[in-house]
């Protein structure tokens, strides 16, 4: 009851703590939805981009291989899954594929076949990077599909064995174009290489290496653990998704203290104030026998009221400015700037913990003096 | 409640210089009985009010009440001692802004759910003429209101020893002779007074009477 009427008769000195704490709440709201968002905008932009890891087999011409675009080694299927096995091993979306280049219909075309399950470290769930096809049916690419005349349900035989045309693939300026996708068993099936594939392709953060050589660390990890293997890294995309993932973490790792910082000032000044002004009254409680834990209960019921007041208020406020300008800056994943909940869980429970940490020194010092010095300047 | 001190000695600190308050003051009040503190301003009289009710440690000696140092006790104990055998009236009141009269009388209720009643509260508003006053804050009483809700406020635990600390020194003669009576009748009724004051408004009251001079006791009258 005291501390609520005492709210009610220094609402000011109350209203600017809060103002403080809704600033602060608003600023670490807006910032983490706002960094989700950009995390998802940068997660697809980079992951529109490809993979960035080639696992090949050791014994891959290099020459052939950029020539032809694929490795015409093989490799045990099984490799894959002892990729997933080891944890030294940083990636995602790994993804079996076997490739094979053909003369079809007067056309030099590429048959991949895909895996059509992309394998994940475990515990980890992600979105898929690639399609999976169906058995018994194929994928063709837009150049293929254009110049034989395909739609989408023909029946088309390829190596002397019918499949159906599930989909045709829009034009994507690349390679891509001249190939028609399979399930990676079947065309392993078509080709007479039952659990064998050509490549591994994976999505890699370098972002997880330890030392300044990333492709380095990944070549070293791959020799002990599938020695007849080698990997390719397309730098360009590895180092534009590590550049912005470093980018967004830096903000974070800037902004908030810098935040936190101006809020513990704040607050810290607001109740050190207030304390100033409750002197006398900190005086006669204890002249009347409250003891320091209770006067000091007072005080951080005060400050936790306006702990849990900033955090619901700035939650809201943050949550909606993020929600207004997300979408704008965002273009890509502007439907998916939703409000974090469990922000306003931790701000709930955060942002009074702070404000009472934020006045505890002020406090604490105010109850421990004696009641007469509290009452009286000069004795 | 007997209270002593031997050689009690108080020393502030002031930048550099040291001012000795109390300087080994050594004294004995005896169970019920009315004290006043008399003595020109700075002169250790405030000092020695509230550090014989254990509101100020001393620098040196220390204060027996009823056979129990009193600046032995930790500061929980000394806490629960001053709300359990003390009242204090100030010359500024110290009434808390934001409670009305009858929420101030009744600020104990926290500490003593059994004995600080809503009765009791309203019937020492009624003996010091505030009932009317009851729903009313500090800043909408007159000077003699405040200091008699101050007194309803010391009253209300039932303390053995009421400490004034020049509780008539903002009030005209009429509110500070009420004042006084109130503190007189308190004393009537077996509590014990040790009032400071300038004027001699309860000269005539007290049984021991107190003169100070910087920082020592240079006069008792025992009446």
């Amino acid at each position: 009851m005291l501390f609520r009427k005492e709210i009610g008769y220094r609402k000011w000195n109350f209203l600017l703590g809060v103002l403080g704490m809704i600033t602060a709440v608003t600023g670490v709201v807006f910032f983490v939805v706002m960094t989700k968002a950009s995390q998802n905008e940068t997660r697809i932009l980079t992951r529109d981009m490809g993979f960035n890891l080639r696992i090949i087999p050791d014994s891959t011409n290099m020459n052939n291989f950029w020539i032809n675009g694929y490795s015409n080694r093989i490799m045990p299927e099984d490799y894959v899954h002892e990729l997933v096995k080891k944890k030294a091993f940083y990636y995602a979306h790994l993804t079996a594929t076997l490739h094979k280049k053909i003369q079809w219909k007067g056309m030099s075309i590429i048959l991949t076949g895909i895996s059509k399950d992309e394998l994940n470290p475990k515990g980890k769930k992600r979105t898929k990077m690639i399609f999976a096809v169906p058995s018994g049916k194929v994928y063709a690419g837009y150049e293929v599909a254009h110049d034989a005349g395909i739609k989408r349900g023909n029946k088309i035989k390829i190596l002397g064995k019918d499949y159906v045309v599930e989909r045709t693939l829009a034009e994507t300026g690349s390679e891509d174009d001249i190939r028609i996708y399979f399930n990676l068993p079947d065309l392993q099936q078509l080709l007479h290489r039952e659990g064998k594939i050509s490549e591994i392709m994976a999505l890699n953060c370098v972002c997880s290496a330890k030392g300044d050589d990333p492709l380095g660390e990944l070549r070293q990890q791959l020799q002990e653990d599938l020695p007849d293997t080698k990997v390719i890294m397309n730098r360009t995309i590895a180092v534009a998704r590590e550049r912005q993932r470093k980018m967004l973490d830096n903000y974070f790792a800037v902004l908030l203290p810098v935040l936190l910082i101006i809020t513990a000032i704040w607050v810290g000044t607001i109740s050190m104030i207030n304390v100033i002004q409750r002197k006398q009254e900190i005086g006669i409680l204890k002249a009347l026998g409250f003891d320091k834990k209770r006067i000091a209960g007072l005080f951080f019921a005060r400050v936790a009221a306006l702990g849990i007041l900033g955090a619901l208020l700035g939650f809201a406020l943050g949550t909606w400015l993020a929600l207004q300008y997300g979408p704008e800056v965002f273009k890509v994943t502007a439907k998916s700037v939703k409000p974090l909940y469990n922000l306003l869980y931790w701000s709930v429970i955060l942002a009074p913990l702070f404000a009472m940490i934020a006045s505890f020194v002020p406090v604490m010092y105010a109850v421990s003096r004696e009641p007469a010095e509290m009452l009286k300047e000069e004795l | 409640m007997i209270i002593e001190t031997h050689k009690l000695t108080r020393i502030f600190r002031q930048g550099r210089n040291e001012v000795k308050a109390l300087d080994e003051v050594g004294l004995n009040i005896p169970s019920g009985s009315f004290a006043l503190i008399k003595g020109p301003s700075g002169c250790g009289k405030s000092t020695l009010l509230f550090t014989l009710g254990g509101m100020l440690r001393p620098t040196s000696g220390d204060i027996v009440v009823d056979g129990i140092p009193l600046y032995q006790m930790n500061d929980r104990e000394r806490t629960a001692f001053r709300s359990q055998h003390t009242g204090f009236v100030f010359q500024s009141y110290h009434l808390l802004p934001y409670l009305n009269v009858l929420e101030n009388i009744m600020i104990s209720r926290v500490l003593f759910p059994d004995q600080v009643t809503k009765e009791k509260a309203l019937q020492l508003a009624g003996n010091l003429n505030l009932t009317s006053r009851l729903n009313h804050k500090p800043s909408e009483l007159s000077s003699g209101e405040k200091q008699r809700v101050a007194l309803a406020r010391a009253f209300i635990t039932g303390p053995d020893v009421i400490f004034a600390d020049e509780p008539t020194g903002n009030l005209d003669p009429v509110n500070a002779k009420e004042v006084i009576e109130q503190l007189v009748l308190f004393h009537q009724n077996g509590g014990s007074v040790i009032m400071v004051s300038h004027g001699n408004e309860a000269d005539q009251f007290a049984g021991i009477l107190m003169t100070m001079k910087d920082g020592r006791i240079i006069h008792i009258d025992k009446n």
